[in-house]
């Protein structure tokens, strides 16, 4: 442990359950739509209108409800 | 009665309401510092929750963000990326820091990474950056306070007058009863907060165009330049998309203030909770907002200060009851950051500083005591910054928002057990070099480099994204070819995180 020293236990940054790689990859995946270069290209438009907003409004809505839903998952799988 | 008369007296109810919450507050509090500076670690998911949202909307949320919609449009929307990313960063990062807190008995940032890292170096420089680029916060939000009660009272109140007066109803319930003071101040804060903005930007999008619907309708075919990216003036890079949600999510929560809040939880499942359904209040608060700002655009285009254009809407169109209602609401998202900072500088100043290098064995009553004198040396400071002009806040404003970003490795080094470990070398050496291209990418202007990648932002990327990158880079070389913390100590503290998340010994 004196020079560069290594880690006592497993890593934390890979999920050890299907559950927390499925939680894991879907909000990263929501994210990554949520940001360029999705939101300046396909997603950076007006039309079509969705539910009475500009699409690129709605879009980022939808996401955003959808990773809050991976979150509230998440949670109800106790991870 | 005038609209003035009918604005202030509602913000003098709202002010009186926290008068009485601190002075209750004061009655249950023990002469102790976990009661004082934590809540005693007894915090629930309800209190907590609306203090956290109400600590994390400022008065920029009330009034800023409008401003943004306004002057750059649909591009202020990325707002729902940092605000749900902070949810996901409080559910994996702020139930760690909970559990270590609980086992550890740490009551500042300082005290967790200084017990890792076995340093006093890693606590001077993690209490100087927790206090430097959150003392600011406390200038701003002041003098979003006064700005509030001069523009309610018609200027009738001077601005220093109402920064003053706001500033001693904030240290006042704090004296009196820490932070559950605090806690209980900001629970009618973020109700009256999130009420009067939703209330407010309704009232007029149906005065002034009929529902909300038409006024998007009415924007696409007045000025479709806010309806797309980058925004008229062509702000909303991809590069600032990308380091705005990393700043104003990771900068945030890495504040002290918001560590703080998650060492007060009663348990680790009440921060899951907080995690997955804050960002449904956080990010809820910018669809109102964003009906003031692009309304505003149209009804009201070429304000010279765009932040104003929720005040100048309500005071135009809006009757005078409902405008002292939102002023009010306005003054609760400022006083409810304002007295969170004050209250996360007075425990750093208090545990990092004094306790530790002062005077270590004195009662509880008496750090409890020293607390109380810090927090009206702060409003003296918080004050004199509010009402004068220094060139050195320019810089330190300009850092602020990213400065507890530094942070992010070495906290993620002691949370995230990992193949190896960073170390105290490492992590100092990171956060000085993250500094420094921080200010080198934001402040100096043009860097030295402009030439070459652009000022002050270079190649488009925020420079709080250039800092941490750099931060972390430095941090894994430096800690390669240095001393890692003893295995005693990464066994103990990653231990806990191991049976915390996985409940076992790894």
């Amino acid at each position: 442990m004196t020079s560069g020293g290594k880690g006592l236990f497993r890593s934390h940054f890979l999920p050890r359950t299907r559950a927390g790689w499925v939680s894991v990859l879907l909000f990263l995946g929501l994210f990554a739509l949520a940001e360029p270069p999705f939101v300046h290209s396909w997603a950076n438009r007006t039309e079509p209108w969705l539910l009475g907003f500009p699409f690129l409004y709605t879009y980022l809505l939808v996401i955003y409800c959808g990773l809050i839903c991976v979150l509230i998952w998440a949670l109800r799988r106790k991870l | 009665m005038e609209p003035w008369i009918v604005a202030t007296s509602l913000i003098f109810v709202y002010l009186i309401i926290t008068i009485v919450l601190g002075a209750v507050a004061n009655r249950r509090l023990t002469v102790d510092m976990e009661d004082f500076l934590l809540y005693g670690r007894k915090a629930g998911f309800v209190v907590l929750y609306l203090t956290v949202v109400a600590t994390y909307h400022s008065a920029f949320a009330f009034l800023g963000s409008g401003g943004y919609f306004y002057t750059h449009g649909i591009g202020f929307w990325a707002a729902g990326t940092w605000t749900v990313l902070v949810g996901g960063i409080t559910y994996v990062l702020g139930s760690r820091i909970w559990a270590l807190g609980k086992a550890f008995k740490y009551i500042t940032p300082a005290d967790m990474l200084a017990d890792f890292y076995e340093s006093e170096a890693v606590r001077v420089l993690v209490a100087v950056i927790s206090v430097l680029f959150t003392i600011l916060y406390i200038q701003v939000q002041a003098q979003g306070l006064g700005y509030i009660l001069s523009v309610a009272s018609g200027e009738r109140i001077p601005f220093e007058i109402g920064t003053l007066i706001l500033l001693v109803v904030a240290a006042g319930y704090l004296v009196a009863g820490g932070l559950r003071a605090v806690y209980w101040t900001d629970v009618v804060q973020g109700i009256w907060m999130y009420l009067a903005v939703w209330i407010g930007a309704l009232v007029l999008a149906f005065k002034l165009f009929g529902g909300p619907f038409e006024l998007w309708r009415r924007v696409s075919a007045e000025r479709p330049d806010l309806l797309t990216l980058p925004g008229p003036e062509g702000f909303f890079t991809p590069g600032m998309w990308i380091g705005m949600g990393i700043a104003l999510s990771f900068g945030i929560v890495f504040q002290p203030h918001m560590m703080i809040r998650y060492y007060s939880a009663v348990d680790g499942k009440t921060i899951k909770w907080l995690g997955a359904t804050t960002p449904i209040y956080l990010m809820t608060l910018y669809i109102p907002a964003a009906l003031v700002g692009l309304g505003g655009a149209l009804v009201l285009p070429g304000l010279a200060v765009p932040d104003r254009i929720f005040p100048e809407l309500l005071f135009q169109f809006a009757p005078a009851w409902l405008t002292g209602i939102i002023l009010a609401g306005a003054t609760a998202a400022a006083m409810s950051t304002l007295d969170s900072i004050l209250h996360s500088n007075m425990t750093v100043l208090t545990r990092d500083v004094y306790q530790r290098y002062v005077a270590p064995k004195e009662s509880q009553a008496h750090y409890v005591w020293v607390g109380r004198g810090i927090v009206i040396g702060l409003l003296a400071v918080g004050y004199v910054l509010s009402v004068k002009t220094f060139a050195f806040l320019v810089t330190l404003v300009t850092l602020s928002g990213s400065g507890a970003l530094q942070l992010m490795p070495s906290i993620l080094g002691v949370c995230f057990p990992g193949r190896r470990l960073f170390t105290k070398a490492g992590v100092l050496w990171g956060m000085g070099t993250g500094l420094s291209v921080l200010y080198l990418t934001l402040v100096v202007s043009p860097n030295p480099f402009a030439s070459l990648i652009g000022s002050p932002h270079p190649l488009g990327l925020h420079g709080a994204v250039w800092s941490v990158l750099a931060n972390f880079a430095v941090t894994i070389a430096v800690s390669r070819f240095s001393r890692a913390p003893s295995a005693e100590t990464v066994a103990r503290i990653h231990g806990e995180v191991e049976r915390f998340v996985y409940g076992g010994a790894g």
